[in-house]
């Protein structure tokens, strides 16, 4: 069997691929140094590195 | 890390403190129905779990209140844990005391899920499909998993929240203008909605040409101050007179004027043509020389003969000619001059409208924009008629008057048109309210589009969160599935080790754990039958198979938890077999003793007879027995004295029938066990309550079986069985009166009798292993008996030499 450890990297890469599928840049680049920072279970920070992988950025109107 | 003890009071069934010393080993507590057994177990759920805390409700009054002792205050409850590092959880109503790792263990238990009642077995096996998916998949360590999920829904949630929060501004933005326009309108509901009804609007007030609102709110808020100046009325009436102006101008230049020009010019030309003879230069001169000589004589120049009459003639037809292109000529000015007149009459009319609807540009640039030639003329002063005249005829008197006649026509619909402006605008509410909404516009158009941005923003931001989320979603079900697939083989291995092929309920077979994905995940339990595989294995099942079912399940789920590095390695199971036969109940303790070394195992049992067989089978299990309770006192616990170590004292100090009693409870235990460690064959009976006579001889029989394949003494065993052939008379006389039995048995015989028994165990069971030295292969075919740690072991002796062995390896 899989380790528990393993199991949530697992699911991580495995969702992040399928999000990479449908936007391309450097979505794997990004994610990768989410890995790095430890930030890789930071849904705010996977959200933000997708964002920055799909070039979005949110204008305030304040 | 093992726990070291636990200290209970004012839980359940215990009032005041009561230590359970478990030494960092696995727990066994024997003890009677209703002797507080479960009052431990559920004093350590509150411990490790925080699940069954006391509550302070009065007594009595609701099922928490009942977990606290009935006696004592809400306050008085109290646990202490403690492990083998130091470290400790302490509970009170309301309150957790953690020292050294504390708080770390009682996270990973919560985590390990490590207790298993009798009254929960059957639970798994009753959930829903889909609850039952999430309480495996509560075993699978995906908390981060979850917590990321849960992060990122915060995030969707909160990115929902600003665009919520924007559009709500924008809709307060957009209410004013909504209640400024007409009903005719509808309502805006964006930027560019609001845009396309302010354009819709200008157009009613005639200001739709170009179509940007900035340049529609300076007209309209241009007409607005205009109308409330009532600046309108007096341009109107400048326009009524410009249109009649514009109607009298019309048809000045008809075609017919045009012509009229063109045939003076064609005149005008032909006269020309005619003075241009050649001769006209000299006329007069040649005239002269006819006149100076006579009649009849011949003329030097042109060699006819002198005839005044002819000459007279012809000078007076010249000078005839001369005054008709003098005539033609002033006809021509006269015409030309006219077309001027109108063409700069023209331009004042078109100056006049320029001047009205705000034309920059060269004013007959209003009425013909691509003409320049008109545009050339207007430049020439009225006084120049020459050059008047010579751009008029340039251009040509039928397409100046066609040119002319457009302008005019032009001017005279722009008028109407500016008319037309003026007097829709005429509204000066109407234009006020325009004016408003408007200025409105122009002031909060950047910030509508700033906001519409951001919305729009965030909307692609939420899309791609959800994207995310749905992935995540979908893969941690799929991770999750695919493991409990995996896990699900280990059910069948344990449920085989349980119920091993071949045996006489082979018929039910293993169960299978059906894990499919939708919605959130289902998880089905099937069972087998007969070869078939059965929906719902309740159908099929006994009791005792569906809560072996349920055990596997936890046990398996147990073995994937233990994989994760801070699990407790605990399990605490509570009177888990009261419906499997204690033929399945001993392969059970088999399984845990094999796979769960790691384990410190905590059982709690009424059942004598599995409570002797784990503590047998079970390395270092500490044993506690429960001999009585009472409600102020609570549950009486001693240590569960070896029967070994009970004939040991007797044999030292005892009589002859407290020998005998000792010696019966020793080869009691000692029967049952080796009944299955020799695979001795006796009667089935109901709940398997043997006597000692109905197995010693068979027991005998096959030990003296073995001993004869080996050609062994089995180290003396062989030796203590003539002493040994009492055993039943001794049984069979315990009901006797102490000094009956004395005269029958003396202590010295006795103690003969209790030595050989002692000896006999001590040749046959290893106490290191706990276990008993097993004939291997088997006892039918043997070819040597050793313990698990071959600490004890008989070999078959060689032909050579025929004597018995008896081989200590090291351990």
């Amino acid at each position: 069997m899989t380790e528990i450890s393993d199991l949530s990297n697992e699911v991580i890469v495995r969702a992040l691929n399928a999000v990479a599928e449908e936007i391309p840049g450097t979505l794997h680049s990004d994610l990768l140094a989410l890995f790095k920072i430890g930030a890789i279970y930071d849904g705010q920070a996977i959200a933000k590195a997708v964002s920055k992988a799909a070039n979005l950025s949110v204008p305030h109107a304040n | 890390m093992p726990i070291e003890s636990v200290s209970v009071r004012g839980v359940r069934g215990i009032r005041e403190t009561v230590h359970f010393g478990l030494g960092g080993q696995s727990l066994l507590i024997h003890g009677d129905n209703g002797t507080g057994k479960s009052s431990f177990e559920r004093a350590l759920r509150w411990a490790l779990v925080a699940e069954e805390e006391p509550t302070d409700d009065a007594a009595h009054t609701t099922a928490e209140s009942y977990r606290r002792h009935s006696e004592v205050d809400p306050a008085f409850p109290l646990v202490k844990v403690a492990f083998s590092d130091g470290s400790s959880i302490e509970v009170k109503p309301g309150e957790v005391i953690t020292k050294g790792n504390g708080e770390t263990l009682r996270a990973a238990c919560k985590l390990a899920s490590p207790f298993l009642r009798r009254s929960e077995l059957l639970d798994v096996l009753s959930f829903r499909p889909v609850d039952r998916f999430q309480y495996f998949e509560s075993f699978l360590g995906l908390q981060k998993i979850d917590s990321t999920i849960t992060g990122l829904a915060t995030l969707r949630s909160s990115t929902e929240g600003r665009r919520s929060q924007l559009a709500s501004s924008l809709a307060s933005a957009l209410e004013p203008f909504a209640a400024l326009l007409p009903r005719s309108h509808s309502r805006p509901t964006g930027g560019a909605d609001l845009e396309q009804s302010a354009i819709a609007w200008a157009g009613e007030f005639g200001f739709g040409d170009d179509g940007k609102p900035e340049q529609l709110a300076e007209k309209v808020i241009a007409a607005a101050e205009s109308a409330a100046r009532g600046d309108t009325s007096r341009q109107r009436a400048r326009l009524e007179q410009l249109l009649d102006d514009f109607g009298v101008t019309k048809g000045e230049l008809s075609p017919t004027t045009a012509t009229e020009l063109e045939s003076l010019i064609a005149e005008k030309s032909a006269i020309e043509q005619l003075a241009a003879d050649p001769h006209a230069a000299t006329l007069f001169d040649h005239a002269l020389d006819h006149f100076r000589r006579a009649p009849g004589e011949t003329c030097p120049v042109c060699g006819q003969t002198i005839d005044w009459k002819a000459t007279t003639l012809a000078l007076e037809q010249r000078v005839e000619a001369l005054s008709q292109y003098r005539s033609v000529i002033a006809a021509m000015r006269t015409s030309v001059t006219r077309f001027h007149c109108m063409l700069l009459e023209l331009e004042k009319l078109a100056t006049r409208l320029a001047n009205e609807v705000g034309h920059s540009g060269p004013p007959l640039s209003l009425l013909l924009p691509a003409n320049p030639d008109l545009l050339s003329l207007v430049a020439i002063p009225q006084s120049d008629i020459d050059r008047a005249t010579q751009g008029i005829l340039a251009i040509g008197p039928s397409r100046f008057a066609a040119l002319f006649d457009q302008a005019v026509a032009s001017g005279g619909q722009l008028t109407e048109f500016r008319l037309n402006q003026i007097q829709q605008a005429s509204d000066v509410a109407a234009l006020q309210t325009a004016s408003a909404f408007f200025k409105k516009l122009v002031d909060l158009r950047p910030q509508i589009h700033l906001v519409e941005s951001e919305i729009s923003a965030l909307t692609v931001e939420i899309n791609l969160q959800d994207k995310i989320l749905r992935a995540l979603r979908r893969s941690r079900q799929d991770v999750a599935a695919e493991t409990l697939t995996a896990i699900q083989d280990v059910v069948s291995e344990y449920y085989l080790a349980i119920h091993p092929r071949g045996t006489d309920d082979d018929e039910t077979g293993a169960p299978s754990i059906d894990v499919q994905r939708h919605g959130k995940g289902s998880a089905f339990v099937r069972g087998e039958f007969h070869g078939r595989q059965v929906k719902d294995p309740a159908w099929a099942y006994s009791d005792g198979h569906l809560d072996t079912v349920a055990i596997c399940i936890f046990l398996a789920l147990r073995t994937f938890r233990s994989q994760q590095p801070d699990d407790p390695k605990l399990m605490v199971l509570d009177d888990i077999v009261i419906s499997i036969d204690l033929g399945h109940a001993r392969r059970l303790i088999t399984l845990l003793k094999n796979s769960f070394q790691d384990h410190q195992i905590i059982i709690l049992t009424h059942n004598g007879l599995f409570a002797h067989w784990c503590k047998s089978l079970i390395p270092g299990l500490r044993k506690l027995q429960i001999k009585s309770w009472s409600l102020t006192s609570g549950p009486g616990i001693g240590d569960y004295p070896s029967a070994r170590e009970q004939i040991d004292a007797a044999l030292a100090n005892g009589t002859a029938k407290e020998i005998a009693v000792r010696l019966m409870e020793m080869l009691d235990e000692w029967t049952a066990e080796g009944r299955y460690a020799f695979a001795v064959a006796v009667p089935a009976k109901v709940g398997e309550q043997y006597t000692l006579t109905e197995i010693w001889e068979p027991m005998i029989k096959a030990i003296k079986g073995m001993s004869k394949s080996l050609d062994s003494d089995l180290g003396g065993a062989m030796g203590t069985l003539e002493t040994l052939v009492d055993v039943p008379a001794v049984r069979n006389l315990l009901g006797a009166h102490e000094n009956e039995f004395a005269k029958e048995f003396p202590r010295n015989t006795m103690v003969e009798i209790g030595t050989a028994a002692c000896r006999l165990v001590d040749a046959l069971y290893c106490s290191e292993c706990r276990s008993f030295v097993l004939p291997t292969p088997s006892r039918t075919s043997i070819v040597m008996m050793h313990c698990p740690n071959h600490h004890k072991q008989y070999v078959k002796s060689p032909p050579a030499a025929k004597a018995s062995k008896q081989s200590v390896a090291p351990a």
